[in-house]
C-alpha cells in the first residue's frame, strides 16, 4: 500500500514537473521575454566590470555625473 | 560617491558592490536585456559576457556623451548593437548565409497551427538560437528589441534608424519568418 501511494505521489510529481517544463505562448514576443527570464547574466560579468573601472584610469568626471542624479533622484 | 581611484586587485566577492552605487544600480537594472541581446545577436555565450563588459564599459567610459533626457535602455540598447554589429561584420557575416524574406515567409504557407504551443522550456534557448539565425539581421534586431516590454515602437525606430510605419511593417514579415523558422527547430 505504502510503495503504491509513493508510486502514485512520484507520477504525480512527474506530471507536474512535465507540464511545467512545457508551455504555450501566444506570439514570438511572449516566447522572446521567456527565454530571456530563464537566461541570467553569468555572475562572472559584473565582476570584470567593477574590475575593469577599478582600473580604468580616466574614470567620469563629476560634472558628467549630474544625470545619475535625475535618475537615480541620489 | 567615490569614483574608484586605485588599480590595487579588489577581492572577487566584493567586486560588483565595489561598483559606484549609481552604476551598480544601472548595471542591477540593464545587465540582463543588454546581456540576453548580445547573447541572441552572436549566438556565443561567451561572445556575449565580453561583449556585456564591453558595452557597460563604453557605457562608463561615455557618460559625457549621455544627457539623461533619453531613455537610459535605449542608450545601452544602441551601444550593444554598434557593438554587436561591428563584432559580426568582422566574422559572422562573412561566413553565414541567410535565406532571403521572401523565401522564408513563402515557407510559411499553409502552416496554420501556431509553433508557440506545447514548447519544452528545456528546450527554448536551443531551438531560438538556430531560429534567429535563420533570420535576416534586420529582423533579428527588431523581434529582440520589441521583445522588451520597456521599448515602444517609438523607440525601436530610433534605434534603428526607420520609421515606426517601417517598423509595423517589417515586425509582421518578421514575425511570419520567426514562426516558420522556429517550426522546423522541431
Amino acid at each position: 500500500m505504502n510503495n503504491r501511494l509513493q508510486h502514485s505521489e512520484k507520477a504525480d510529481q512527474d506530471l507536474k514537473a512535465t507540464s511545467q517544463s512545457r508551455q504555450d505562448f501566444a506570439s514570438a514576443e511572449e516566447l522572446l521575454q521567456a527565454d530571456r527570464s530563464q537566461t541570467p547574466v553569468p555572475p562572472a560579468v559584473g565582476d570584470r566590470i567593477a574590475d575593469s573601472i577599478a582600473r580604468d584610469p580616466n574614470p567620469p568626471p563629476a560634472a558628467t555625473r549630474s544625470w545619475w542624479r535625475r535618475l537615480f533622484g541620489h | 560617491m567615490d569614483l574608484p581611484t586605485e588599480s590595487a586587485p579588489i577581492p572577487d566577492s566584493a567586486r560588483l558592490s565595489a561598483l559606484p552605487t549609481e552604476f551598480a544600480a544601472l548595471y542591477e537594472a540593464h545587465s540582463q536585456q543588454v546581456y540576453y541581446l548580445a547573447l541572441r545577436l552572436l549566438g556565443d555565450p561567451s561572445q556575449a559576457e565580453d561583449a556585456t563588459h564591453d558595452v557597460f564599459i563604453k557605457a562608463w567610459r561615455n557618460l559625457s556623451h549621455f544627457r539623461g533626457d533619453a531613455d537610459i535602455r535605449t542608450w545601452l540598447y544602441r551601444i550593444t548593437l554598434n557593438h554587436c554589429s561591428n563584432l559580426r561584420s568582422s566574422w559572422h557575416a562573412r561566413n553565414v548565409h541567410t535565406q532571403t524574406d521572401d523565401t522564408v515567409i513563402e515557407n510559411a504557407a499553409g502552416a496554420s497551427e501556431s509553433p508557440f504551443r506545447d514548447v519544452d522550456m528545456n528546450e527554448l534557448g536551443q531551438r531560438i538560437r538556430v531560429a534567429l539565425d535563420e533570420l535576416p539581421e534586420e529582423y533579428r534586431v527588431l523581434l529582440l528589441l520589441v521583445a522588451d516590454q520597456d521599448l515602444s515602437y517609438d523607440h525601436v525606430a530610433k534605434l534603428t534608424q526607420q520609421s515606426t510605419d517601417a517598423v509595423r511593417g517589417k515586425l509582421h514579415r518578421a514575425r511570419k519568418a520567426f514562426a516558420t523558422a522556429f517550426r522546423k527547430t522541431a
